[in-house]
């Protein structure tokens, strides 16, 4: 079928071809507002067509396989008017083996994933009636085969295991809402040790405490940290360089971070969410330094930009969906760990606030390195203890400034969101802007 | 079709049945600066089926058509697991057999993609050339005509054709480290003459993208803040839309208490609804995605709250009327609650009225986007001014608001008369299901007491 793709295109006079299928099998289980909701069962998959006719792309899509003329035609209808290329396809590589999948996963019985939802629940349930929980068991397959007219042809299966918890308290003027999850390749994650840490973040968010307008240090969570890395992403894109609306187009080489801050895109991380051997276009997946050491090392390409600057391809050409065409985007993001502790950020805070979650923090402009996000929860420090929940504020920071200047430490434990693993930051002043 | 699909949901199995099928023909195209970043056509087809049994729901998805019957089984097997023993009942809606074709005033379909690109490429060719510091552009053009087959166990049967376009165009100013934007959007669910003659705006936002280089990062603190109607509306949809969702306040007590109707949220001059029925809306819709008729649905009205926007699950367990707003993104997915064109109704303040008596304030235009928790929100000015004693002055940045649901509806101290439709790109995001076209149309605003984030 894929190989006949590509023979119908070659045969209609395309330079070159390539097609992407990937099929998917999807269930989860949801419980809301403290009950099962939903059990849901997705298959589905389809087919992107690439071609290159007289220099230009086409691009086509269709998740009705019976017609594979029509799909042809679409696509050739599309390069009459498409992109100059000036690529190739990649041809055949080597391709690093990686571990993206397990097992255990696709045994998971649907019976199984309702009782770890309803632990989940249960728990929360126990600790505070009040409190409306939410959970979700998640087992996926997908296979994805991509092959073109260089001669590349390969295929992977991942798998995915995500479980997620949280619960909602809501009191007349003051909501509290938090949740957390794991997710990884294999069927690992302990729905005990989920609930318990939302468990601790309800406890320590349950009394309010004020604060006024200023700058105070500022300890970020991995979640807080993972809502500032919008402009660090929007920078490094190849394409933001090539267009020359990054502000560090001109910086490889130079100090874009403290000397702490270590930046990997690791396609290659075991069982990650974002681990394949290839990417969306072929190009081998290899661990890609991004900042080392506070100084910029690589932007990230996909086929195209990679062509247009002159660079190799990093292995970064990505489908948001199957609809979508290839665009830079990276694997799995990974900030190195530092020295410190959580315990230590907090044990030597006089006064001081820690950010776990933002609200809105990616809707400005990431040019301007900008963050300005509302707490929706977070918690003032005093003394080396948390005091209650800060809420009704803003916080703000120039993310360039605040990875470069204002950085003074990092976590030694990470923690692993989706696709990023990332540590606590300690940065020395954050601004936060409250009702006067 | 109809007959497959009407034979399918009379099979048993579940207290409800329902099939959904569709067919969606989708053409997308981008310029990002002088190059043109993507063009393609897609063909999504697909369907599920949607099973509940004694208050539990299973729901399969899936892309052919085969083997239906074995589908059916698997989402009554997975309703039967996820079933309660409290039950559910779904509001009762009238048995509808309908056929809903297109109303277009200039349909898509009869351009070329030739034309298509020729015109964005038109408005790309003005950013490029307007010269430096405008460094570079983003266009990007959508348009999507969908056939939608519906039928429940019930007996309702409904084709719907349905067409949605949209884009938007951003000029991009850069200067060393700083770059700043300026944005024009558009979309319609009848009319591809929202896509053209947009020159005028084109330029307009290059400008403004210049103009923003300059100025200065907004000082953080607490303002007088107006909204113009893009702003306003989408502070609507953010604040409050979401909030009068059904599928939380119908389970959770505690907020079904704060969400009382007959309670006073704002003043008198402050109305609120959710509409399925304008045409030319992204948000327009004659049957959601259960079948139900849409309808005109007030949330606020003279400041008390007087409804919400339901499923048939969420207005049966409360005891309300279902008003429309179950809708899936697509068929890979299971309706829920939804918006459709969210609007606060016209006052009687001009803009003058707004300005006079504002010492410091901030006049906030267009967005680039915004979030809510329930009780909080947060949302980008696409551009900003001072207000320095009664008078618009000197232009800001980077400027975010933010507050409580509550208190802010409260301070809504002035509503303008000149209610303004107004339709952009991108749409609504919910759970995993988004961008859903959704739609905010407002007059400006003034709120009281907003804090605004920035430098000290």
């Amino acid at each position: 079928m894929l190989e006949k793709l590509i023979e119908l295109a070659l045969g209609r006079r395309c330079q070159s071809a390539e097609v992407y299928t990937k099929r998917s099998h999807q269930t989860p289980v949801e419980f809301e507002n403290n009950r099962l909701k939903l059990i849901q069962t997705t298959v589905l998959g389809g087919v992107a067509l690439r071609v290159i006719k007289d220099g230009k792309v086409g691009f086509a899509t269709t998740t009705r396989l019976s017609d594979p003329g029509l799909l042809v035609d679409n696509a050739l209808a599309v390069a009459e008017f498409g992109a100059e290329g000036g690529f190739l396809f990649p041809g055949p590589a080597a391709l690093p083996t990686v571990k993206n999948h397990h097992d255990d996963v696709l045994k998971l019985s649907v019976e199984a994933m309702v009782e770890q939802g309803r632990a989940m629940v249960g728990m929360l349930n126990e600790y505070d009636p009040k409190v409306m929980a939410m959970a979700q068991v998640h087992r996926a397959w997908s296979e994805v085969r991509l092959i073109n007219s260089s001669g590349f042809d390969a295929d992977y299966t991942t798998t995915t295991y995500a479980l997620v918890c949280g619960g909602e308290l809501v009191e007349p003027q003051n909501f509290l809402s938090t949740w957390d999850y794991v997710v990884s390749a294999r069927a690992e994650g302990d729905p005990g040790a989920l609930a318990r840490g939302v468990i601790a973040k309800f406890q320590s968010g349950r009394i309010n405490v004020p604060v006024t307008s200023g700058k105070y240090p500022v300890i970020l969570t991995p979640e807080g940290l993972s809502e500032c890395l919008g402009p660090l992403m929007a920078c490094i894109n190849g394409q933001a360089v090539y267009r020359e609306i990054s502000p560090w187009r001109e910086c490889l080489g130079e100090e874009v971070a403290a000397p702490s801050f270590t930046v990997y895109d690791d396609p290659l991380a075991d069982y990650g969410v974002g681990t394949v051997p290839f990417d969306d276009e072929g190009v081998p997946s290899r661990r890609l330094p991004i900042i080392e050491r506070g100084v910029l090392t690589n932007f990230i390409y996909d086929l195209r930009t990679a062509a247009a600057m002159r660079k190799s391809p990093t292995g970064n050409g990505k489908r948001a969906s199957l609809s979508s065409q290839p665009t830079i985007d990276l694997s799995n993001l990974s900030v190195e760990g530092g020295n410190s502790s959580f315990e230590a950020m907090l044990k030597d805070m006089q006064e001081g606030i820690v950010v776990d979650r933002l609200m809105g923090a990616w809707s400005g402009n990431p040019y301007s390195g900008q963050i300005n996000g509302n707490i929706m929860l977070g918690y003032k420090v005093e003394n080396g203890q948390i005091t209650g929940r800060v809420k009704d504020c803003m916080f703000s920071i120039n993310s360039f400034d605040a990875f470069k200047d204002h950085l003074v430490a990092l976590s030694k434990e990470r923690k692993s969101l989706g696709s990023m693993l990332l540590p606590y930051v300690l940065l020395s002043e954050a601004g936060i802007s409250t009702r006067s | 079709m109809k007959d497959l699909l009407k034979t399918l949901v009379q099979s048993g199995g579940a207290d409800y049945l329902e099939v959904r099928v569709e067919e969606s023909h989708v053409t997308r195209l981008g310029f990002k600066g002088r190059e043109l970043d993507h063009v393609g056509k897609s063909i999504e087809f697909g369907g599920n089926i949607r099973a509940l049994v004694n208050g539990g729901w299973g729901f399969v998805s899936f892309n052919e058509l085969e083997d239906l019957e074995s589908r059916l089984q698997l989402a009554c097997a997975q309703a039967r697991l996820s079933a309660h023993t409290e039950g559910c009942r779904l509001a009762s809606v009238p048995v509808v057999e309908d056929y809903v074709t297109l109303d277009v005033v200039k349909d898509p379909r009869q351009l070329t993609l030739a034309d298509k690109m020729a015109l964005m490429g038109s408005y790309n060719d003005i950013i490029l050339s307007y010269g430096r510091p405008i460094q570079s552009s983003n266009v990007s053009y959508n348009d999507k005509h969908t056939r939608l087959y519906f039928a429940s166990s019930e007996g309702t049967y409904i084709e719907q054709e349905k067409l949605d376009l949209s884009g938007s165009i951003t000029a991009m100013a850069t200067r060393g480290g700083n770059t700043q934007m300026g944005r024009v959007g558009f979309g319609s669910s009848r009319d591809f003459g929202v896509a053209e003659g947009l020159e005028g705006k084109v330029r307009e936002a290059c400008r403004k993208a210049v103009d923003l280089l300059d100025a200065p990062v907004v000082t953080g603190g607490e303002y007088t803040v107006i909204c113009d109607p893009r702003l306003a509306g989408i502070f609507a949809h953010e604040a409050f839309g979401h909030l009068s969702e059904g599928d939380d306040v119908s389970e959770n007590p505690s907020l079904a208490q704060v969400m009382t109707l007959g309670t006073q949220f704002g003043l008198p001059i402050l109305s609120i609804y959710d509409s399925g029925q304008d045409p030319g809306a992204r948000g327009y819709l004659r049957y959601d995605d259960e079948g139900v008729p849409t309808e005109k649905t007030y949330l606020i009205r003279e400041g008390v709250l007087v409804g919400r926007l339901h499923s048939r699950r969420t207005a049966g367990r409360m005891g309300e009327r279902p008003t429309g707003n179950a809708r899936a993104l697509d068929y890979r997915f299971p309706p829920i609650c939804r918006m459709r064109n969210t609007c606060i109704e016209a006052g009687e303040a001009t803009f003058d009225d707004m300005l006079e008596g504002v010492k410091l304030g901030l006049y906030v235009v267009s967005s680039f986007g915004g979030q809510t928790n329930g009780e909080m929100f947060t949302f980008s000015a696409g551009e900003a001014y001072m207000i320095r004693d009664g008078r618009l002055a000197e232009p800001v940045r980077d400027v975010n608001l933010t507050g409580n649901v509550f208190a802010t509806l409260r301070n809504i101290d002035m509503v303008g008369c000149d209610f303004t439709p107004h339709e952009s790109a991108g749409g609504c995001g919910k759970g995993n299901q988004g961008p859903l076209p959704t739609s905010e149309w407002a007059p400006h605003i003034r709120i009281r007491n907003v804090v605004v984030g920035g430098k000290k």
